[in-house]
């Protein structure tokens, strides 16, 4: 079997190294190069493949401070206000029970997962995914966990609260004394972290074998 | 030449990546040789999912913006603003950047998003060219959905913050559950929606796959 430029033909089986583009569906030879590299798509650039050296533990790393960040985004209020003697402070869980309260239940529980339970819930799969990777283990529910991570992702919207919590203060500013507390620097901290995460972590990295070792099984079928 | 997977028999696991393919002769695995997930030539029922969240969407984005979202009440005054009385509220009190946020987050970006989903799938159907200005059409749309969610926070924000107030009370009118619904609906739109149908149509003597 001849393959010519990366290029792969009908009456031909693709080998070891070839891929279908995500969102294409191009076959097409996946470049061997250098880490830290991205492989792109030939026909429609999209992202294939992101070759980071030791990418899963790096996002062990970020993961594991996420967690504690996450903790603290939760313990602590976002802001506060001081209005005639009166002190109100916002947390995560507060806004969502503010919704409830408000008879907009729906709302509230829309909040809940995508501030509180689904970030919680990624950083807790990344933590059951990476760590016994750390440790030269597949974790046992390895397809499960990333489906889910995969699932997930686009649902836990904390960078887009800090930009509402912004606007919040904006608009709050004018009216009333507000502080800026823990939970928000927590939130904003985190955002920094998951950003961080997105750029490096590859979850088909975690089919290339525990502790970055590279490819030596699978690929074959 | 170029092939695309699907064509040629060929299954791409969406979860890890691996060019599947079964046995000559045999139908087509239904799940990934190495990690065991469902395979699929495109997303199942990619078309008429797509249409029925997208329809949904339009039809809600009509109350959300037609209905009150925030309802303030001080001793002198009480407002009800619509998402884009609200912004132009805050554009004449001189808040112009918190005005362009509103109208760009939760009046521009929905419609535009609902728009462009449409246009991808007539498009598909019509077998229009340009299908790699349209992929990339679908990405920024499927990446900037979730920034509308922006003004349910502000509001939770607000309600949270202010509703114990003594002389104002400020609440979330009945355009925000509506508005939720239009921002989670079209985001299942997008996903819902498999960017490799808009290649399909360039490939002669195609089989559609939109079937399942």
């Amino acid at each position: 079997m001849a393959f010519h430029s990366g290029s792969f033909h009908t009456n031909e089986s693709p080998g070891p190294g070839f891929t279908a583009c995500p969102d294409c569906d191009l076959v097409q030879r996946e470049p061997e190069c250098a880490a830290p590299c991205v492989v792109r798509c030939r026909r429609c650039d999209a992202l294939i493949h992101r070759a980071i050296p030791s990418a899963l533990d790096a996002t062990l790393a970020l993961t594991l401070a996420a967690a504690m960040l996450f903790i603290i985004a939760n313990v602590f209020p976002v802001m506060s206000l001081d209005l005639q003697g009166q002190h109100v402070s916002a947390t995560l869980t507060g806004i969502a029970r503010a919704f409830h309260n408000e008879g907009m239940t729906a709302l509230g529980v829309l909040v809940y997962l995508t501030l509180v339970l689904l970030p919680g819930l990624e950083i807790a799969t990344l933590l059951y995914l990476l760590v016994p990777f750390r440790f030269g283990k597949v974790p046992r529910a390895l397809t499960a966990a990333s489906r889910l991570l995969v699932t997930m992702r686009r649902w836990s919207m904390v960078e887009v609260f800090v930009l509402a919590a912004v606007v919040c203060m904006h608009r709050l500013a004018q009216i009333a004394d507000l502080e800026v507390q823990a939970g928000f620097w927590a939130i904003g901290a985190m955002m920094l972290l998951f950003a961080m995460t997105d750029s490096i972590f590859d979850v088909r990295d975690l089919w290339a074998g525990p502790a970055g070792t590279s490819e030596t099984s699978g690929r074959t079928v | 030449m170029t092939v695309m997977a699907a064509h040629a028999g060929l299954l791409t696991c969406e979860l890890c990546g691996l060019l599947n393919r079964g046995p000559a002769a045999a139908p087509a695995p239904s799940s990934c040789a190495r990690c065991g997930s469902a395979l699929h030539a495109r997303k199942p029922d990619s078309f008429i999912r797509t249409w029925a969240l997208l329809a949904a969407a339009y039809a809600l984005y009509i109350p959300a913006n037609v209905l009150p979202v925030l309802e303030t009440q001080s001793l002198v005054e009480q407002t009800t603003d619509t998402i884009l009385g609200g912004a132009i509220r805050l554009w004449s009190q001189g808040a112009w950047p918190l005005s362009v946020v509103i109208v760009v987050a939760s009046f521009a970006v929905p419609l535009a998003k609902m728009f462009i989903l449409t246009w991808l799938l007539v498009s598909a159907r019509l077998d229009a060219p340009g299908a790699l200005q349209r992929t990339r059409l679908y990405r920024v749309t499927d990446f900037i959905g979730r920034w509308s969610m922006v003004d349910i926070y502000v509001g939770g924000l607000l309600i949270g913050l202010v509703q114990f107030y003594p002389f104002a009370d400020v609440s979330v009118g009945p355009a925000a559950p509506a508005f939720a619904a239009v921002v989670v609906l079209t985001m299942l739109a997008s996903r819902a929606f498999d960017p490799r149908l808009l290649w399909d149509a360039a490939v002669p003597g195609r089989r559609r796959f939109d079937h399942g």
